[in-house]
């Protein structure tokens, strides 16, 4: 199979698919997902977070992405939602280029104590699956000024669609880096 | 077979799909920067008459207000309170929300509510609430005296010093009237001015300000079109600039987004072009306006006469029998006196505004500095609706129940308490008294009461619900003297009355040079109206005549009605019911911005 025909058919995919909404929810991959205070050990990030998608595949400018649902557990203990309180607390838009926008994003923090935290200009990138009909994984990174002891949290999060075409993709991913890295050592020889 | 261009793309894939990298940025945190309020004042619309214009039409400032403001003053300025929140990243906020003060008020007033509003969105919204022009002719010489003598004084008796020098800054001592206690009639307390000459207080009379017959709904949509212009400029094409105001600002507000900025008839620039929504707090927006609107002529000659020395008041003198310049000198030495003396005899009762007169009967029960702003603010004590707030009660002495005075709603007069001075019960005292069992008509009455159940949307407009207890009386006392201020001293009536003559549109005057509010039957931005069932908009009706008149669709239209909130509390409240439904509104409105929905 030729890049040209790999890219045509893609094209083609994306050309056929109508835009149509899609809810998704995404799990955290603890190995790539942390909380990194500025003083104090790493702790990995793990849980789900659900996503409302206008229009898929992305015509045009942007189309709103909310993040509707959101569990993430440190291994610490700590938890990170939605603020209950906000009508749609992550409100945001997506680009057709994959990166996406919260203008703020209203969580709520409890490790221990409950704490409302409006986080602005949340931003990331989301990888669309083939057509761009689907959302294959998300990454984001923000900080949090926790104040002393903690000082700036960075959170790192990188969450997947744990599907069959996802896992498929990774594999053919992993195969691929395989075969390649089989044919280098056959060139070398 | 499978190129290896064919072969690396799909590793990429697979690499992203495994975990991409985001640059990471501090977005924020609770503790991410401090809060900051700051009176802001830049240059407003140069209106030609007004002194500092510099053209032919000028009008001298005359030798009171070069006291108050220097030789050549220039009043063509414009001043609002910022509230923000500094970005750790550094980037501008997304959205700008402009305020506009009620009826005698100043821009302190929506201090609470902006830093909630503020804190709410973690510096991605900014508060910014004007400070009308007059605002500037405030003649504060004295509550800055007092304010900086209790700050640096370390004992009693010089805090006390420098609250009655404050007040006998602004009021002269008669013999019922012993301001500072001394059993002497004293001097009234002299300051330097502008121009190092030490008077009392500047107080301004109508010829004083007679380039205020110039200060119409025209000047003031000017002034605040500079501040739209400027916050679009911060929040660029994407980001959202808000309108609003509380109580009459919302006739202001209104008015904002009705009005067209280009004089040519021919072509329009409408205020609601300049924004992304409406918000109308406790307050119905632009009414209906008189029948028949005057004349072109009869607009010109009332003009001629507003402008002419000895002329029709160019300012309010007094609401009700209470001077309001005599009000925001007390208000503010009140507030300070609250704060920094509050146990203490009220300094207020021993000057004229609340010594003698209307007020002095009102309020004759020993009070002291806190609990008489208390009972002055508080929705049980207070006559007037459109000054009320749930501030909590006072009952250590007999409160006689009073059915209402100038139409307005029940209240009570605090009596003299046989324990001294009269005390107050914050709102958030769990013993404030409540009716039932309390009977609202037998001393000492009741803080909290069921004024019954929620009428129809349609119904005439008439308070409800169960009364909430939500301002903190020490939020009161701060907003009286800090962050400007909460009393407009000088209230431009004489031309603003004449243009909401008008009401919804002056296309009857046929001069858009001199007002041009020909544009609310084309508003079609989105509306918040918030309103508190015991103030002055407790139903949707009370939003219904506006929202009619405009070209928001029902959709856009949003109305909140928060149960127990007084007039005052919607912008003073301590934790502000109005704060979700606005946070709620603007996040949406944000959304539908970046996507090109608005």
């Amino acid at each position: 199979m030729s890049l040209r025909w790999l890219v045509l058919l893609g094209g083609a995919l994306l050309l056929a698919t109508p835009a149509r909404a899609l809810t998704t929810s995404l799990t955290l991959d603890p190995s790539a997902s942390s909380l990194l205070p500025e003083a104090g050990a790493a702790e990995g990030l793990s849980g789900t977070l659900t996503l409302a998608v206008g229009a898929l595949p992305v015509a045009g400018a942007a189309t709103s992405f909310d993040v509707i649902d959101l569990a993430l557990t440190a291994a610490g203990g700590g938890t990170i939602g939605l603020d209950p309180t906000v009508g749609a607390p992550g409100l945001g838009v997506l680009h057709p280029d994959g990166s996406f926008l919260i203008p703020t994003l209203f969580l709520r923090l409890d490790g221990g104590t409950t704490v409302p935290l409006a986080l602005p200009d949340v931003m990331g990138e989301v990888v669309f699956g083939p057509g761009g009909a689907s959302l294959l994984s998300l990454a984001t990174a923000f900080a949090v000024d926790a104040g002393p002891p903690a000082g700036l949290v960075s959170v790192t999060v990188n969450a997947v669609v744990p599907e069959p075409g996802t896992l498929g993709l990774l594999a053919a991913g992993l195969a691929t880096l395989g075969l390649a890295r089989r044919q280098l050592v056959e060139d070398l020889r | 077979m499978t190129s290896r261009r064919a072969l690396a793309l799909l590793a990429l894939l697979a690499s992203l799909v495994t975990g991409a990298t985001v640059a990471q940025c501090p977005n924020g945190g609770p503790r991410a920067g401090a809060l900051v309020q700051t009176l802001v004042t830049v240059p407003g619309y140069v209106e030609p008459h007004t002194p500092g214009s510099g053209g032919p039409l000028e009008i001298s400032a005359s030798a009171n207000v070069q006291s108050l403001l220097g030789a050549h003053p220039d009043l063509n300025r414009v001043t609002y309170l910022r509230t923000a929140i500094q970005k750790p990243s550094g980037a501008p906020p997304r959205a700008i929300l402009i305020l506009v003060p009620g009826f005698l008020g100043g821009a302190a007033t929506f201090a609470p509510l902006a830093r909630q509003l503020v804190l709410a969105f973690n510096g991605n919204l900014e508060v910014w609430a004007i400070d009308r022009r007059p605002n500037q002719l405030e003649d504060e010489r004295g509550a800055r005296h007092a304010l900086a003598g209790v700050m640096a004084a370390s004992t009693p008796e010089q805090i006390f010093q420098a609250l009655e020098e404050g007040a006998r800054f602004y009021f002269a001592e008669t013999p019922a009237l012993d301001i500072n206690l001394n059993g002497v009639v004293d001097p009234q307390f002299e300051l330097p001015d502008a121009n190092g000459v030490s008077r009392p207080w500047v107080r301004l009379s109508q010829d004083d300000m007679r380039f205020a017959a110039y200060w119409g709904i025209d000047t003031y949509m000017r002034d605040w079109k500079i501040l739209v212009d400027q916050a679009r400029s911060i929040v660029g094409p994407h980001g959202l600039v808000l309108f609003g105001g509380h109580s009459m600002g919302t006739s202001w507000a209104s008015a904002f987004a009705a009005y067209d900025f280009d004089p040519d008839p021919g072509h329009v620039v409408s205020g609601h072009s300049l924004i992304d929504g409406l918000l109308l707090l406790e307050g119905g927006g632009l009414g209906a306006g008189a029948s028949p609107p005057p004349t072109h002529d009869q607009y010109l000659a009332q003009v001629a006469s507003l402008a002419s020395p000895g002329g029709p008041d160019v300012t309010l003198s007094d609401f009700q029998g209470v001077e309001i310049p005599a009000l925001g000198a007390t208000s503010e030495i009140s507030g300070i006196a609250g704060i920094h003396d509050p146990d203490a005899p009220a300094l207020a009762q021993r000057t004229p505004l609340f010594g003698a007169g209307l007020l002095g009967i009102f309020f004759q029960a020993p009070a002291s500095n806190r609990s008489m702003v208390g009972l002055f603010i508080d929705d049980d004590f207070e006559p007037v609706a459109a000054f009320r707030a749930s501030a909590g009660f006072s009952s250590n002495g007999p409160n006689q129940f009073v059915a209402g005075l100038f139409g307005g709603p029940p209240f009570y007069i605090a009596g003299p308490s046989s324990s001294g001075v009269r005390t107050w019960q914050d709102f958030d005292d769990p013993d404030l008294p409540t009716c039932p069992p309390n009977d609202p008509t037998v001393s000492p009455g009741c803080a909290i009461q069921d004024l019954g159940p929620r009428p129809a949307p349609t119904d005439p407009p008439r308070n409800w619900g169960v009364e909430a207890e939500v301002t903190s009386l020490d939020d009161v006392l701060h907003v009286q003297f800090e962050n400007g201020n909460f009393v407009e001293w000088y209230f431009v009536s004489g031309r603003v009355n004449l243009d909401f003559s008008y009401g919804r549109d002056s296309s009857a005057l046929g001069d858009e040079s001199l007002l041009a509010l020909t544009q609310n039957a084309s508003m079609d931005k989105p509306v918040l109206c918030i309103g508190g069932s015991h103030g002055l908009a407790p139903l949707e009706s009370s939003f219904a005549g506006y929202l009619g008149s405009i070209a928001t669709p029902p959709a856009d239209q949003e109305i909140v009605l928060l149960e127990g909130y007084a007039h005052l509390d919607v912008i003073l409240a301590h934790q502000n019911a109005a704060v979700p439904p606005i946070r709620d509104w603007v996040s949406g409105l944000l959304q539908r911005k970046l996507l090109g929905g608005l």
